[in-house]
């Protein structure tokens, strides 16, 4: 009796399987990743990258070897983090001695964008990308976070977190805009939320053109123009990704402009194109066209290309544009003036806590007397649930899309008539 | 297979094809709801409960020694009681 037990123990401590997963260990290198299951799973989606069956990210693996700093000891990388399959440290020892990173289970986020990454090059079914089609007037749409608005909204019933990341990662860019454009917001007036009473103004304004039926008076017609600065991935994204948002304003015409010297992207030569005409034109159905014009944004505003602005039917938003970075700061420095004198409200989205705080800074203390800030800097609730890492220092982990905050240009201005 | 209102039941089953039970995805979505739906639950449920406590409680209070009971002779009952022994054994 007694050694039939001693004998069965070790083959159930080795089971794969775990049916108490509230007392497994941290995740260890052991796991044998297979990409074939079409269930995904973060036991069966994990390879050190340095071993990965995706060329690609064997590439990405070396690449950090190459070009990132070990953040202890500052030499070079050389040394995979067995948890998370991800070179991050110069060695043992140095990966031993980061306290900070096992204190804040740095490992676990990383092990995500390993698990992530290679999920999607698993070549497994993705049914999530099956979108659904107009919204049922009798059916609300509910918009407090990205499970409910996927349940509202007739998504695909996504069960894994591989399946969210995915679509969140693309998704992420129409529903940003929809989530704050909508009548259903999830973001409440101050003090309870992040709009401000100006952004309130800005955000009624743009409303009154998304309900026609609520409209007063007569209208001018013209399509709502939502222009796109420094557009890069969002640019490539296909026509029925951006229909999710015009599907939320049924009876409105949309024009969506990306701006940048990145905004058109040629598959067929894999590079990004400089358009000699002013613009191309992607017409995916009556109510939603896609243009592309590849200047920078100030250049088409001295051109007055796009005048008049209106408020009421413009509106910008800029996917992490940097405009504090140093690399990017000197590229926007034109630009962020064109913005503030159209007046129409601004959204900026950031990769994470640090890249918002370097543009909000930036923006307030150059610009603090020409803009009102019309949403505080708050987690965006449609960003991306993907995780991603930055080659050249593995330990900046972020989010696309994963902060958000929101300004225009003045109005008016108060006048002092004196101290009397 | 899309249904005329765009709803498309094929795809987005939120309920398991074989269990019937809530997909995790549902479950997450309907989280924020839980507490809240739970105290409806409550306060609904607690109006027929009451209602029906009520009822039980007052019908309890009822005093039948105003009812008149039909008045029967000495030998009658001794003759009862008898024929009721008599059956028991």
């Amino acid at each position: 009796m007694l050694s039939r037990h001693i004998q069965q123990a070790p083959a159930g401590l080795a089971s794969k399987r775990s049916f108490f997963g509230f007392f497994k260990a941290k995740p260890d290198a052991n796991d044998k990743g297979d990409l074939t299951v079409p269930v995904p799973t973060e036991e069966n989606r994990f390879y050190p990258w340095d071993l990965s069956p995706c060329a690609d990210l064997r590439t990405r693996a070396a690449s950090i070897r190459a070009r990132a700093k070990c953040p202890v000891t500052s030499k070079p990388i050389n040394y995979a983090c067995p948890y998370s399959g991800i070179p991050t440290h110069h060695s043992r020892e140095a990966w031993e001695k980061d306290t900070a990173y096992h204190a804040t289970k740095k490992y676990e986020t990383l092990r995500k964008v390993n698990v992530f990454e290679h999920d999607i090059r698993s070549g497994r079914e993705f049914p999530e990308f099956d979108f659904p089609n107009e919204q049922d007037p009798d059916r609300r749409v509910n918009f407090i976070n990205w499970d409910m608005f996927f349940y509202t909204r007739g998504f695909f019933s996504m069960d894994t977190e591989f399946q969210r990341a995915t679509s969140t990662k693309m998704l992420s860019y129409p529903l940003t805009i929809g989530s704050v454009l909508n009548q259903y917001t999830p973001y409440a007036l101050e003090p309870k939320g992040p709009v401000t009473l100006e952004g309130l103004k800005s955000l009624a304004a743009l409303r009154y053109t998304l309900y026609p039926a609520k409209r007063q008076s007569t209208w001018k017609e013209r399509p709502m123009r939502i222009f796109i600065l420094g557009a890069r991935a969002e640019s490539q994204l296909p026509g029925p990704v951006w229909k999710q948002l015009t599907m939320l304003h049924p009876g409105v015409e949309f024009e969506i402009h990306f701006i940048g010297p990145e905004a058109y992207f040629d598959r067929a030569k894999n590079q990004y194109l400089y358009l000699n005409n002013s613009k191309t034109v992607e017409r995916v159905d009556s109510t939603l066209s896609l243009q592309f014009h590849t200047e920078f944004f100030h250049v088409l505003h001295e051109a007055t290309d796009f005048f008049p602005y209106d408020p009421y039917l413009d509106v910008f938003f800029c996917f992490h544009p940097g405009f504090g970075s140093p690399e990017c700061k000197e590229m926007w420095a034109k630009s962020i003036p064109a913005l503030l004198e159209s007046k129409c409200a601004v959204f900026v989205s950031s990769y994470n806590d640090e890249d918002l705080a370097t543009d909000y800074q930036h923006l307030t203390s150059t610009y603090e007397k020409d803009m009102d800030i019309l949403f505080k800097p708050t987690e965006n609730l449609y960003g991306a649930t993907k995780w991603e890492l930055n080659d050249m220092n593995p330990h900046e982990t972020f989010q696309f899309n994963q902060q958000i905050f929101g300004f225009r240009g003045k109005r008016y201005h108060t006048v002092h008539k004196g101290d009397a | 297979m899309s249904s005329p209102n765009g709803y498309n039941y094929k795809q987005n089953s939120y309920y398991d094809r074989k269990t019937f039970r809530m997909t995790p995805s549902m479950l997450r979505a309907r989280r924020p709801y839980f507490w809240k739906n739970l105290a409806g639950l409550f306060i609904v449920g607690s109006i027929p409960v009451g209602i029906y406590a009520y009822t039980f409680n007052f019908l309890h209070q009822d005093d039948f020694a105003d009812v008149p009971i039909p008045p029967i002779s000495e030998e009658e009952l001794t003759r009862l009681k008898k024929e009721y022994e008599a059956s028991k054994n």
